[in-house]
């Protein structure tokens, strides 16, 4: 097999800027396995208190100043994952997901005082992880939740982000955490259960070897990749995770744009949603509905969202240019100069396009471009919407709750408010990733 | 033919246009020809930005007032993409001589460009004028590795017509050398071989697109062993190279081969840069392989993240300045094609300005994840 091993339980075998390729060749994925599949029988004995315990002292310790991570998250705004990280949000996320009860991953527990029947979240065993190149936080994200869940886990990275992970996990290791016992733990026993590979996207003898390891299947991407992974061959009873392509769009009602001041705040809010993770990631939002009949008129909202989008340029630049995604972004720029309003930094770093007669969704160009149009109504979006949209993100009052429930029948799993649609959370994609990681054993 | 004043800026800055293109090509040094660009274009510009609406939204959006130009950097180019999407006329429809259409991708709508009277012949003489500071004036017999019909007269042009037409004034007589086939242009090998035979032991002119002459010309050449033993010829070749790159054909090796089979040296294997949207302004290779800006024109590489020009040694896209066109707004036209700039004004060929080397089309390399929704739209449109 021509897998590149990343990091396992002795270390990361790449830097963290180091190209995919330069990770050593596997050895053995068998090896791997069975060594993963030992450290995950240690994990399993660990309960969930400590594991968050270890969680919530990683994001504390790499947010202090002089920590050698905190420089690199800042550097890769990951700013998220201590905030992912902390015990609290864990703790929510894990409530959620597991029927309000996440002790069940400790023992039996009733679920209800009137039921009889005693359930544990019992983990699956070996969670491999295809992930996608676009949001490289994700790959935590997904690998949380599935430690906090005793799994073991194997990640095959995106090519363009190989040495996060490594990286990320190194860090981790090192972490140190006395519990509530007064026993002092390292962060090494959740990271022995952690493996990173990379193998070509095209290597499809590699991606067979690792599917038919797998106890879940944990694939995020395109729909190519997706495809890709979900027809490869696995064993009975292995359990299918797909976090496919979707688009996500912002709806302003007229009620928030009462003045330019109140208009100016959801504009700065809605141009963070727009920058982060450079507007690559599924929740991005692409095309942004304005409701006409507000004090501030949808062209004048496209102005606000320029003057936000330049702001937040100015605080954190577009990471990565894509020379064609360029030519992409400069042809609308002038074709919306030609026959609309066009917006846009001197380089490449945001653009916002208006024009009065557009309708619908627009075609996503990423590089932090936001596509304005007006609606006579919010409620006008709901038909643009179906099970392909992730997220609307709502600066809506009152109709708030109507609007996502027409939503949520169209097929749209998330409606948070703008300023939120770039939060990461449970459930995503419509579905609780990490009661998709356990199984559900009934006693009594 | 000479411009009234009310089409492009005014008689003196059409005068000095005729001039570039009636004077020496390759003459001027860069810091003087910026100079003399800029004040041009500012002109050109301005009158363009006046008569075609569009465009001068474009300008006031993206440029600054043409009159504080300094260089011809500070045009804002237009993206290549946009004559696919709108169709940008600056001259009244019953001026319209011709249509040009580029050959366009699969499911692409194609460049349209429209040309008047002024345009369409300032276009031919500039490619003379370019042409025979290549090959040298004066007509010689014309192989055409294209099929008849795709000159076919009528209003509207493809890219190879009006490249090929574009070569009429070399050529006595001309002689299409393929023939349509329902797979494409197939060489017709009796009508080459016929031509070779009668004119081979004197100059002559070759010219063909690029991919047709690698996959259509010289590889059935070389499976018939054909050898034409001409040395006067020069071939001429232009167009894409985004499939050959793909088929990981170098030039040097397209170059090689082709003077094999045609029996010529390689330095008259001539590869032509150039554009639908600005026909007449090629960039034709030098004895050093290097591409130089014609007089009236001008070669600029800018990065892709922040739109600056380059300096020599650093690759950028390429974007194509001329002062040709007066019917619709090509005078500074960003491709999407990536170059190298080699260097400014000290080529080993003599030739001043700037000098460069097309790298590749520039395609979107990286997938986007769980945020790609190309896929999805495409099936919905299934």
């Amino acid at each position: 097999l021509n897998v590149h091993l990343l990091y396992d339980g002795d270390g990361p075998r790449i830097g963290p800027g180091a190209a995919a390729q330069s990770g050593p060749v596997l050895e053995s994925l068998p090896r791997l396995v069975a060594r993963l599949r030992r450290a995950q029988q240690a994990l399993a004995r660990l309960p969930l208190d400590d594991v968050l315990g270890l969680l919530d002292a990683a994001a504390r310790a790499w947010v202090q100043p002089g920590h050698p991570l905190a420089e690199y998250l800042r550097r890769e705004r990951l700013g998220f994952l201590p905030l992912w990280l902390r015990r609290a949000n864990l703790e929510t996320v894990l409530a959620r997901s597991l029927r309000g009860h996440p002790e069940a991953l400790d023992g039996f527990v009733y679920l209800a005082a009137s039921d009889a029947m005693l359930l544990r979240a019992q983990p699956r065993g070996l969670v491999v992880h295809w992930l996608a190149g676009n949001v490289p936080l994700l790959g935590m994200l997904s690998l949380t939740q599935s430690l906090a869940a005793k799994n073991a886990n194997l990640l095959k990275v995106a090519r363009n982000s190989a040495g996060m992970l490594p990286h990320l996990l190194a860090a981790l290791a090192e972490v140190a955490y006395c519990n509530r016992r007064g026993e002092s733990l390292s962060g090494r026993v959740l990271t022995e259960a952690v493996a990173v590979l990379y193998a070509d996207r095209n290597d499809v003898e590699a991606a067979r070897e690792l599917s038919l390891a797998a106890d879940v299947r944990v694939a995020w991407g395109s729909l190519e990749a997706v495809q890709t992974i979900a027809n490869l061959p696995r064993r009975h009873g292995t359990e299918d995770v797909i976090f496919g392509p979707k688009t996500s769009l912002a709806v302003v009602a007229a009620e928030r744009l009462a003045g330019a001041e109140a208009a100016r705040r959801v504009a700065a809010a809605l141009a963070a949603d727009a920058s982060a993770f450079d507007q690559q990631g599924c929740n991005s939002p692409h095309t942004v509905f304005v409701e006409r009949g507000g004090a501030v008129d949808p062209a004048a909202f496209a102005q606000l969202l320029a003057e936000a989008l330049d702001a937040e340029q100015r605080r954190a630049p577009l990471a990565h240019v894509d020379p064609a995604a360029t030519m992409q972004v400069l042809a609308l720029r002038a074709e919306y100069a030609m026959r609309g309003r066009a917006y846009g930094s001197h380089g490449m770093g945001w653009s916002v396009l208006w024009a009065d007669e557009d309708q619908g969704l627009a075609e996503p160009c990423c590089q932090r471009t936001l596509f304005v149009r007006g609606v006579p109504d919010v409620f006008a979006v709901v038909p643009l919407c179906s099970e392909q949209t992730q997220t609307v993100g709502l600066a809506v009052d009152d109709r708030r709750l109507a609007l996502a429930e027409a939503l949520a029948a169209r097929g749209v799993q998330r409606c948070p408010a703008i300023g939120a649609m770039r939060l990461y959370g449970a459930p995503w994609d419509g579905l609780f990733l990490t009661d998709r990681l356990v199984r559900w054993v009934s006693a009594g | 033919v000479k411009a009234a004043p009310s089409e492009a800026g005014g008689i003196g800055v059409q005068e000095r246009i005729e001039e570039l293109i009636r004077g020496p090509q390759y003459a001027m040094r860069q810091a003087e020809k910026d100079l003399l660009l800029a004040a041009l274009l500012a002109e050109v510009c301005r009158d363009m930005a006046e008569r075609c609406p569009p465009y001068g939204r474009f300008l006031e959006t993206w440029g600054s007032a043409p009159a504080a130009w300094q260089s011809p950097a500070d045009v804002p180019p237009l993206p290549v993409a946009i004559f696919k999407r709108l169709l940008l006329s600056a001259v009244p429809p019953e001026n319209v001589v011709r249509e040009l259409h580029s050959s366009g991708t699969t499911g692409q709508q194609p460049s349209r460009i429209v040309l008047d009277k002024t345009t369409a012949f300032r276009q031919g003489r500039a490619l003379v004028a370019v042409l025979k500071e290549h090959i040298g004036p004066g007509r010689r017999p014309l192989l055409v590795l294209d099929a008849a019909e795709s000159t076919a007269a009528g209003g509207s042009l493809s890219a190879s017509g009006a490249a090929i037409r574009g070569l009429a004034p070399f050529a006595s007589p001309t002689v299409f050398g393929m023939q349509a086939g329902e797979g494409g242009a197939e060489p017709d090998w009796s009508t080459i071989e016929q031509f070779f035979a009668r004119h081979g032991a004197g100059p002559l002119l070759v010219f063909g697109f690029t991919y047709v002459v690698w996959s259509r010309f010289l590889a059935a050449a070389e499976g018939r062993a054909c050898r034409f033993r001409a040395p006067g010829t020069t071939l001429l070749h232009s167009g894409g190279w985004k499939k050959l790159a793909e088929q990981a054909v170098t030039k040097e090796a397209l170059t090689a081969r082709a003077a094999a089979v045609l029996g010529c040296p390689a330095t008259q294997v001539l590869d032509m840069y150039g554009m639908v949207e600005q026909v007449g302004t090629v960039f034709v290779d030098c004895e050093a392989g290097h591409k130089h800006a014609p007089a009236f024109a001008d070669v600029i590489l800018r990065r892709a993240d922040t739109l600056q020009p380059v300096g020599p040694g650093e690759r950028g896209i390429i974007e194509v300045l001329s002062l040709l066109p007066s019917s619709y707004p090509g005078q500074a036209i960003l491709t999407e094609d990536e170059g190298l700039l080699v260097g400014v004004d000290d080529c080993p060929c003599g030739r001043k300005g700037k000098f460069f080397r097309f790298g590749r089309r520039i395609e979107r390399a990286e997938p986007r994840g769980c945020g790609d929704v190309r896929a999805l739209v495409a099936e919905a449109a299934r």
